[in-house]
């Protein structure tokens, strides 16, 4: 049983951690660089749509804003989840860990901990690149909707889930470059899946190779609907769907579905974290 | 020498035949049972059919659409990797009823019926009928009738034609006697039968809420036909509305759509543009597709897509600035005037009936003008019928979008990398003062 007043403690621990890894990520020049890159690939999608309407006089667009939205958040998330790959697997190497754990820390407090500084970056970031856009939008004269605000929610959930299950990668693994390594090929798993589905998809039925190739092409697309249920930017794009045509419920069941993402891996965690312990 | 004369055209014609033995892949034809469908698919019939390999027949919710069940010759077409029938061969009826079921319990028990699918105003003018029963013999035989009566008057006018190059000819032979001649009128040309009636057909007409189905076909001996058991998908679109085809002066045989309410105008400062408003519907893309061809594996069921039901006639739109009316356009036709010379070029011009020889017989479009004025960021258009009620669905914002200063969207992404640089050197001269007081 644990003392009285347990809780307010491990809450304690958690927000000295999550205060601590802020301040480390927010004074680095990491997260600046991949800000930088991200706005970077947002304009140039801007400008190719303006040079579009230059050339051809009109352009039809339901959210001009969506792709460069989801550019940003999918290149901020990679940086997160990258850092929270590294960040739990480097502090077990370098025996940092053991030592948190002789204070007052245990795997609640510290993957809370971790969470939390990776998740207020992202807000940091989410604000930075929201107070971007809407200067992207006074200068085209492309619409910056209010749709929008429900899709920077659902994103915020959508990093959660990441970060969550980029830090479920870094307990599995003792040091910071098998968890890296883990993480890229779990990515690259997920990139072949939905690569080679939209390939396949794509081949016309009248190639003179498609029968074997149609076999193929179910066996990917059932391995998307697999990798759709376990990727959370599936969620994040089945959700920006549901704002983009008004359908509340399937909106609030990707929030749902995100958050139970998150808390899941992040569950799992503290188990795996607790049963594999803190030593080196 | 004869000898080698008879062998060269014996042995090319064995060539030949063994080649052409050798070419002859014919395909295997099966007798199998298919479901034929005349399913309604907004604007129009889409006849198709599904063999065995598809197990879910797809059709709209609250429309009539007809399933027939037929033996036939089946066979397999790998140049396009799918099932073909071949209807001219066989064509046999399955008599039974059609038994629709749901969670297992039997809903309706069909038997089949005659129908026709007619278009009186031709396969494009958007118009069709579904007819059955008594109903669909009578419009049949009226659709022979009219076929008929235009048979009568084309032999009219070909026997008025020829009466006429006779009457021509008599009349040239009185004008070269030196004779006074009179020019006959020449017979005016039928107008053009466009009235398309299928042939009289067997099936069992079926309309059904939107919901998950299935059906069978119980033969007149009370069994179930063999592969006829299928699952039925019938399905209701998500949303009706008004969308528009957008032919933009620059690129008139490209035209854009702006089917989804939410989608903005974007357009350039100057550029005009012709709307055609359509009323659509918004069906989950797998179903729509897998409706039209059963076969095909293309569409998924997580996006929707706008389907066209029939132009909107009549009306019309109204340009908003700030919510306030500020204009008033016409739907009026026009015509693409080729600009004469060796370099491509058109221009779009208002159509006015008769008039100078460039003209051509009839508009090549008709639509609502929007021209772009330089100075209005946004404007707002909206369809309204001739009552002076706003068409629900046909708002649509237009927005003039900006060229200037574009290099500013370069500037904003180097603001966090400077943010990021300068903190960066901020704390190396903070850490290094007290690193060099400790050492």
């Amino acid at each position: 049983m644990r003392p009285q007043g347990s809780w307010r403690y491990r809450w304690h621990a958690a927000l000295l951690i999550q205060r601590r890894d802020l301040r480390s990520i927010i004074l680095g020049l990491s997260m600046y660089i991949v800000l930088s890159l991200s706005l970077l690939a947002s304009a140039l999608i801007l400008r190719n749509y303006l040079n579009f309407v230059n050339e051809s006089g009109l352009l039809v667009l339901s959210d001009p804003f969506r792709l460069p939205f989801l550019i940003v958040t999918f290149l901020f998330s990679l940086f997160l989840a990258l850092s929270s790959v590294t960040t739990i697997a480097r502090e077990k190497d370098q025996g940092t860990l053991e030592v948190l754990f002789y204070g007052p820390v245990d795997c609640f407090s510290y993957i809370l901990g971790k969470y939390l500084a990776q998740i207020s970056s992202y807000l940091v970031a989410a604000a930075i690149y929201v107070c971007c856009f809407i200067l992207y939008a006074d200068l085209t004269n492309l619409i910056f909707p209010f749709s929008m605000t429900w899709v920077i929610i659902l994103s915020v959930l959508t990093i959660s889930a990441v970060i969550a299950f980029g830090i479920f990668l870094s307990t599995l693994t003792g040091t910071a470059r098998a968890a890296l390594l883990l993480f890229l090929g779990v990515v690259l798993v997920f990139v072949a899946i939905q690569a080679g589905h939209e390939v396949l998809a794509n081949i016309s039925p009248q190639g003179r190779y498609y029968n074997p190739i149609l076999f193929l092409k179910n066996v990917f697309s059932f391995l998307n609907k697999v990798a759709n249920w376990l990727s959370p930017f599936s969620y994040f794009n089945q959700g920006m769907n549901a704002v983009r045509r008004s359908s509340g419920i399937s909106y609030l069941v990707m929030l749902l579905v995100s958050a139970v993402y998150s808390v899941a891996f992040l569950g799992l965690s503290m188990v795996t974290l607790e049963r594999k312990g803190v030593r080196k | 020498m004869r000898k080698g004369t008879l062998c060269l055209p014996v042995t090319l014609l064995l060539s030949i035949f063994f080649t052409a033995a050798a070419l002859a892949q014919a395909p295997v034809k099966e007798r199998r049972f298919v479901y034929g469908v005349n399913a309604f698919a907004g604007r129009d019939y889409v006849g198709t059919f599904y063999p065995p390999t598809v197990n879910t027949l797809y059709l709209l919710a609250d429309t009539r659409s007809i399933i027939s069940p037929r033996y036939t010759l089946l066979y397999f077409w790998p140049i396009t990797n799918e099932y073909k029938v071949d209807w001219d061969s066989l064509n046999e009826t399955v008599t039974g009823t059609l038994e629709i079921l749901r969670r297992g319990k039997l809903l309706h028990s069909l038997s089949q019926t005659k129908y026709v699918i007619q278009h009186p105003r031709g396969l494009d003018a958007g118009e069709v009928h579904l007819y059955i029963g008594r109903e669909a013999e009578a419009q049949y035989q009226e659709f022979q009738r009219q076929r008929q009566a235009y048979r009568d008057r084309v032999w009219e006018y070909y026997e008025a034609t020829r009466r006429y190059q006779e009457q021509l000819e008599e009349e040239l032979a009185r004008g070269e006697r030196g004779e006074e001649v009179s020019i006959p009128d020449p017979p005016l040309e039928p107008e053009p039968f466009m009235f398309f009636s299928t042939s009289l057909n067997d099936g069992s007409p079926i309309e059904l809420p939107a919901g998950a189905y299935s059906i069978r076909i119980r033969g007149a001996d009370g069994q179930i036909v063999p592969q006829s058991e299928r699952k039925l998908i019938v399905f209701s679109p998500r949303r009706e509305g008004l969308g528009y085809t957008i032919i933009p002066q620059t690129k008139w045989t490209t035209p854009e759509q702006a089917d989804d309410p939410s989608q903005v105008i974007y357009a350039r400062s100057g550029s005009s543009m012709y709307l055609q408003p359509f009323v659509e519907e918004e069906h989950n893309e797998l179903y729509y597709t897998r409706l039209a061809k059963p076969q095909s594996t293309e569409g998924r069921s997580d996006r929707w897509v706008w389907v066209h039901i029939q132009p909107k006639d009549g009306g019309y739109l109204e340009v908003l600035r700030d919510g306030q009316v500020i204009g008033r356009v016409e739907r009026k036709p026009y015509w693409v005037k080729q600009i004469p010379g060796p370099a491509l070029g058109y221009e779009v011009v208002e159509y006015q009936a008769g008039g100078e020889g460039s003209r051509p017989r009839s508009p090549d479009f008709e639509g609502y003008e929007i021209r772009v004025e330089p100075g209005q960021p946004s404007y707002a258009i909206r369809l309204v019928e001739p009552d002076g009620s706003v068409v629900v669905g046909s708002e649509r914002e237009i927005r003039l979008v900006k060229t200037r200063n574009l290099w500013a969207l370069y500037l904003l992404p180097l603001l966090p990398l400077t943010a990021g640089v300068s903190l960066t050197v901020w704390r190396r001269g903070k850490v290094a003062p007290r690193q060099d007081k400790v050492s």
